[in-house]
């Protein structure tokens, strides 16, 4: 074969010139010659982050990455696949740590979506089916990660692990639920307040921190355990110790002063009852709806009412800050004036 | 191989590059020859296609990859130029003349160490070429070194027969370093040889107009007689007449200065 460079005869079948190097082209060869290019605006782009300076950091941090890879590869070699399943803890870390970085990217954006995804619907059956696909996707990337039982015939082997890093996740999860996001809460409400937009069956979002006198005003909506209720639900909180409350033609009027109807709304179960009370230390005046089969009370409600209204300090769990579902009414609650 | 071995300037064209009919044969060298002339005009983009089209006819042709690769350099396309230049590696991987592209393309983006790596590689090749040194002169300005004068001498040392564009692109590289009055002389030189080649007057004409010269606008007004629709030039030249005293106060402070 003629070199076209230089014009030495090669052996036939060599691939570069023996004399000057230059690739020797065997007929039919196809080389794409023509160069990528940049658009406009990525020059642009470029020149920008190259006068800020920023592509220069990237570049560092992406070699700083790599170094790490590098060091993290060394330990899991002398560690063995179990070190790549503890690093599985932070999801794709242990592909990463294999420089197995394309996986590890679709893994890590499968999950924060779906993690995502959760957090926007917590407090609903989809948000749980969420973070139950979070916990599954999370023991998947780790098992993968850590490339234990590989082979089709370790399959049940497999399943096992993967069934116990789950288990251990589901722990991990709830452990950290109760760390990160301890304070926050859903719960529903039976109460309509038209002045916050809140409405029957609405799940409000509630910060069990706010608990204290200042963070409860008059009107505040409030987590509590109430009387009857299985779970926690959220009412309106009316009346505070030593205040008078009484109903009078369908509106609270608390120590003589008649309140606003639309941002204190008198529950249905209690239109058409006298009502007239002063609250004990100890205690707060809080309104819910009530289904009156609960309390056995269709006829006789007037017995009831001291019992369902009056809650225990104790039993107020927290403030209720945003409308949290349905989602078309997402939105954080007004602050009553 | 110098790539500027085939620079014809002001010769008259090689009779066997003609066909019997007389027409030129449209063969790799002639595009390159065009590539080339496009580039002295300052239109880069064209040159690159040339470039495309002399690769074209010889896939295999060392002056098509090495050309594209600095076209993409002049065009600002540093990344597409390192990633061009490593697959021209593949295919002739002892040439050191890209090596030391590869080495301008990271030093012009921004990455002095890997820059300094490759011009290092390039250096230690076999009787490196002039535009080895210069771009090695290249990554030590940017190091401010001051190596990189001895780097300029000897590339211009070793040009040979193209000194004129060596001192032309000495020049270049020195007034992109802010080093105007050590510029000025290579450019000078340059222009009296080059006269035809209007990406010469221009950057002539830009290192006048950075040290407030008068002569920066007849630099401009040549290199728009030579390409008349050369927006960057009439740019640069409504911009040079159109200067204020501040920008005349520069240039005399430059000039004061020695830059």
């Amino acid at each position: 074969m003629r070199c076209p460079q230089c014009g030495f005869e090669n052996m036939p079948g060599r691939q570069a010139c023996l004399r000057c190097s230059a690739v020797l082209q065997e007929e039919g060869l196809d080389i794409d010659v023509h160069p990528p290019r940049a658009s406009r605006w990525r020059k642009s782009l470029r020149r920008v982050l190259r006068a800020l300076g920023v592509s220069t950091a990237a570049r560092e941090f992406r070699d700083t990455g790599r170094a790490a890879q590098s060091r993290l590869d060394a330990w899991g070699a002398s560690l063995g696949d179990l070190f790549y399943l503890w690093l599985s803890i932070i999801p794709g870390l242990g592909h990463f740590a294999r420089g197995r970085f394309k996986r590890a990217r679709w893994y890590v954006l499968a999950w924060v979506v779906s993690m995502a995804a959760a957090v926007f619907l917590w407090g609903s059956s989809a948000g749980y089916f969420m973070i139950g696909l979070c916990v599954v996707l999370h023991a998947w990337i780790a098992i993968d990660g850590a490339q234990l039982f590989s082979t089709p015939a370790m399959l049940a082997r497999r399943i096992g692990a993967f069934l116990a890093v789950a288990l251990i996740l589901i722990f991990v999860y709830v452990s950290f639920r109760r760390v990160a996001l301890g304070h926050f809460q859903c719960g529903y409400t039976a109460l309509d307040v038209p002045w916050q937009d809140v409405r029957e069956g609405d799940v409000l979002l509630v910060r069990q921190d706010l608990v204290d006198g200042d963070e409860l005003g008059r009107g505040a909506l409030v987590l509590a355990r109430l009387y009857g209720r299985s779970t926690p639900m959220v009412g309106q909180l009316i009346g505070f110790p030593g205040e008078e409350v009484v109903i009078r033609e369908g509106v609270f009027v608390v120590n003589g002063n008649p309140l606003e109807p639309d941002q204190y709304p008198v529950p249905r179960w209690l239109r058409g009852h006298n009502v007239s009370m002063t609250v004990p230390a100890g205690s707060r005046f809080v309104t819910s709806e009530f289904n009156l089969r609960v309390l056995r009370a269709q006829v006789n409600v007037q017995p009831y009412i001291r019992e369902a209204c009056l809650v225990q300090e104790e039993a107020l769990l927290g403030r209720a800050i945003m409308r949290w579902f349905p989602l078309g009414r997402r939105g954080f609650l007004k602050e009553m004036p | 191989m110098s790539r500027f071995s085939h620079l014809e300037f002001g010769q008259k064209r090689r009779a066997e590059d003609d066909s019997p009919s007389g027409e030129a044969i449209r063969d790799e060298q002639f595009f390159r020859r065009r590539a080339e002339e496009a580039w002295l005009a300052g239109d880069f983009e064209k040159a690159l296609q040339l470039y495309s089209r002399a690769l074209e006819q010889q896939a295999t042709f060392y002056e098509g990859w090495f050309g594209q690769v600095r076209m993409l350099i002049e065009l600002g396309e540093y990344q597409e130029a390192i990633l061009w230049t490593d697959k021209a590696l593949e295919l002739f991987p002892e040439h050191a003349e890209l090596l030391a592209a590869k080495a301008i393309a990271w030093a012009s983006d921004g990455d002095l160490q890997k820059a300094q790596a490759y011009s290092d590689n390039a250096v230690a090749r076999k009787d490196p070429s002039s535009y080895v040194w210069l771009a090695r002169a290249r990554v030590l300005l940017k190091r401010k070194s001051r190596i990189a004068e001895t780097c300029i001498r000897t590339a211009i040392g070793q040009a040979g027969p193209v000194v004129p564009i060596m001192r032309f692109e000495a020049g270049r590289l020195l007034m992109q370093n802010r080093r105007y009055a050590q510029a000025m002389e290579h450019l000078a030189e340059a222009a009296s040889q080059l006269g035809g080649a209007a990406l010469v007057w221009y950057e002539y004409g830009r290192c006048q107009a950075h040290l407030g010269l008068p002569g920066a606008a007849t630099a401009f007004e040549q290199c728009l007689q030579l390409r008349p629709k050369w927006q960057e030039a009439a740019k640069a030249l409504r911009r040079f007449r159109k200067r204020g005293i501040l920008g005349r106060l520069r240039g005399f402070i430059k000039r004061a200065l020695g830059h």
